[in-house]
């Protein structure tokens, strides 16, 4: 059992080899990130697959939803956010994906889970926007292999539905991190 | 307006309640769990057959029309497998409370009500179009019985108002009422044109409203104008009509809340609540932010309406759209079946995030489900 705390919420990664925060910013630990780049809250490995997982815990969802804009004013802040979470998250798998790369751990395939605040219907929508932008699954004819196997997009109750194995749960207070999430 | 409404033994429903608001009340739930039995039967207690004479066999015929009981007896509809009558009762924002109660074998109801003014009707709005079918089911003579073999008093209805006479000069009516003047230029515009009563048909009058020349307008006209609202009158596109049929039928529905708004079968603050079923089938997806927004200015003007709804677009519009500043007040209704009794129950929110359950969103994280799956195979499984 490998227990994570990134961003307000508590992973519990019951078949992991290893999980941990990636993007530490705590120089004093093992995990600490030290690069330029963006990085994932969270990269899990397991026997036949890593997970970089990336969470947006968001008040206001409608903030995002373009479509349903109701002038063109509010539609164009949430075209502006929409595009901005997506670039965010797009931004954030390469980066973490290229450290990985120099870290040589990109011997297993790669699935990127964003858990984003939003409904299923929010997130299908996120989810079509990313895989056209990221070469998730697919790869140019130069390319020899594909960068990640498969990108995904759930809420907290997807998730946990999705993912038994790996439940999450919210930490009520903003505590310190625990003993047991540091990376053993 | 309806404030409450009880059902017990009642057809999909062994014993449920609910709550309206007075403004947008949305029913969600899965095929099956009782939508439109639900807004029948809000139809049926506001109807005129709810009240006055021989109300007993008057609304247990129009409880039969309405639902078409195998038995053909108002009987039919108790719900198998309960004990006890079938009721069912409503409260009406005039103080009245109508209840009907029957039993298994009964060809009449025992409907009473208690004082208070009797409430206007309502009107529904079924699920397939009616405009188009107008000429057919208020023709001179009508062969009633086959009528009522294809079609259940929800469209008999609804034909009905639309046929009705009224001040059909629209025009007239979108300058002398600001009500209508923010709700049928949008509502024409929408579909490019206007259905019109001829010789007891639905023809389309393509056109647009457009705002009034200012140069047309005197002076006074102008302090009017800042004043009040914006001028608005209807120019023709062309002068060849179009028989209904050759419309879109997405259009026609449209068309037929133009037609109950301009003869005054629909009238903000007088009317009963506004029953539509399904609003969006055959509707274009981008029509339904204006329709929404048609429906919310229909209820600032003291209109109820009660829909029930399959569509995540819709639901969705109306939650973008509320002003609560404006006082628009929008309850969500999700009806599902209990996973152990099997009994229909509703749960109730202002707050559209917490629907639940949510088939509508269920039917996207299905996708999300089988994306994960196709993917990922048995991680985290």
């Amino acid at each position: 059992m490998k227990v994570v705390v990134a961003d307000g919420f508590e992973f519990r990664f019951s078949d992991a080899i290893d999980a941990y925060v990636f993007d530490e910013k705590d120089s004093s630990k093992p995990t600490f990130h030290g690069a330029p780049m963006k990085g994932v809250d969270i990269v899990a490995e397991f026997d036949d697959a890593y997970v970089y997982i990336e969470l947006k815990d968001y008040d206001d969802p409608s903030a995002y939803d373009v479509v349903k804009a109701s002038s063109d004013d509010e539609r164009k802040a949430r075209l502006d956010s929409f595009k901005w979470l997506k670039n965010y998250l797009k931004y954030k798998f390469r980066d973490s994906h290229l450290y990985r790369y120099a870290e040589g751990k990109v011997d297993k395939p790669v699935h990127y889970v964003c858990v984003l605040t939003f409904d299923n219907a929010l997130n299908s929508r996120m989810l079509n926007e990313l895989k056209r932008e990221l070469p998730i699954g697919k790869k140019p004819k130069r390319w020899t292999h594909a960068l990640a196997k498969s990108c995904q997009v759930v809420n907290l109750d997807k998730w946990n539905e999705v993912f038994p194995k790996w439940p999450v749960s919210r930490v009520i207070t903003a505590a310190p991190i625990p003993e047991e999430a540091e990376h053993a | 307006m309806i404030s409450k409404l009880y059902l017990k033994n009642f057809i999909a429903f062994t014993d449920l309640s609910i709550d309206f608001s007075p403004g947008i009340n949305i029913v969600i739930g899965e095929n099956g769990t009782g939508k439109t039995q639900l807004l029948k039967a809000i139809l049926a207690l506001s109807s005129a057959e709810a009240h006055g004479a021989q109300t007993d066999e008057q609304l247990a015929r129009k409880l039969c029309r309405l639902y078409h009981p195998l038995s053909g007896q108002v009987g039919g509809l108790r719900r198998t497998g309960t004990r006890g009558k079938s009721v069912l009762n409503g409260t009406f924002a005039s103080g009245q409370v109508i209840t009907a109660k029957f039993y298994g074998k009964d060809t009449a109801a025992k409907v009473t009500a208690t004082s208070g003014d009797v409430p206007a009707p309502a009107i529904f709005i079924p699920t397939k179009e009616v405009l188009s079918l107008v000429r057919g089911l208020t023709a001179e003579q009508p062969d009633l019985p086959t009528i009522e073999r294809i079609f259940d008093d929800g469209y008999l209805d609804l034909a009905n108002q639309l046929a009705k006479e009224g001040a059909s000069d629209l025009d007239a009516k979108v300058q002398l009422d600001p009500r209508f003047a923010s709700i049928v230029p949008r509502l024409t515009n929408l579909i490019d044109g206007q259905y019109l009563l001829e010789n007891g048909r639905f023809v389309f009058e393509a056109g647009r409203y457009v705002e009034k020349d200012t140069a047309t307008r005197s002076k006074a006209q102008h302090a009017q104008m800042y004043q009040d609202s914006t001028e608005w009158k209807f120019v023709p596109s062309s002068k060849q009509h179009l028989s209904s049929g050759m419309t879109a039928e997405g259009f026609r529905k449209i068309g037929v809340l133009q037609r109950l708004l301009s003869n005054g079968s629909l009238n903000p603050g007088t009317t009963g609540p506004l029953l539509w079923d399904e609003p969006e089938s055959n509707l274009n997806p981008k029509l339904m932010k204006d329709l929404v927004q048609v429906l919310l200015e229909l209820a600032r003007n003291g209109q109820q309406i009660i829909l029930a709804t399959h569509d995540y677009v819709l639901l969705k519009w109306f939650d973008l759209l509320m002003d609560k500043g404006k006082g628009d007040q929008v309850r969500f209704f999700s009806l599902y079946r209990d996973s152990s009794t099997r009994d229909v129950k509703v749960s109730t929110t202002d707050d559209y995030l917490q629907i639940a359950p949510n088939p509508i969103d269920d039917a996207f994280g299905y996708l999300i489900n089988q994306e994960i799956e196709n993917d990922m195979g048995e991680l985290g499984k």
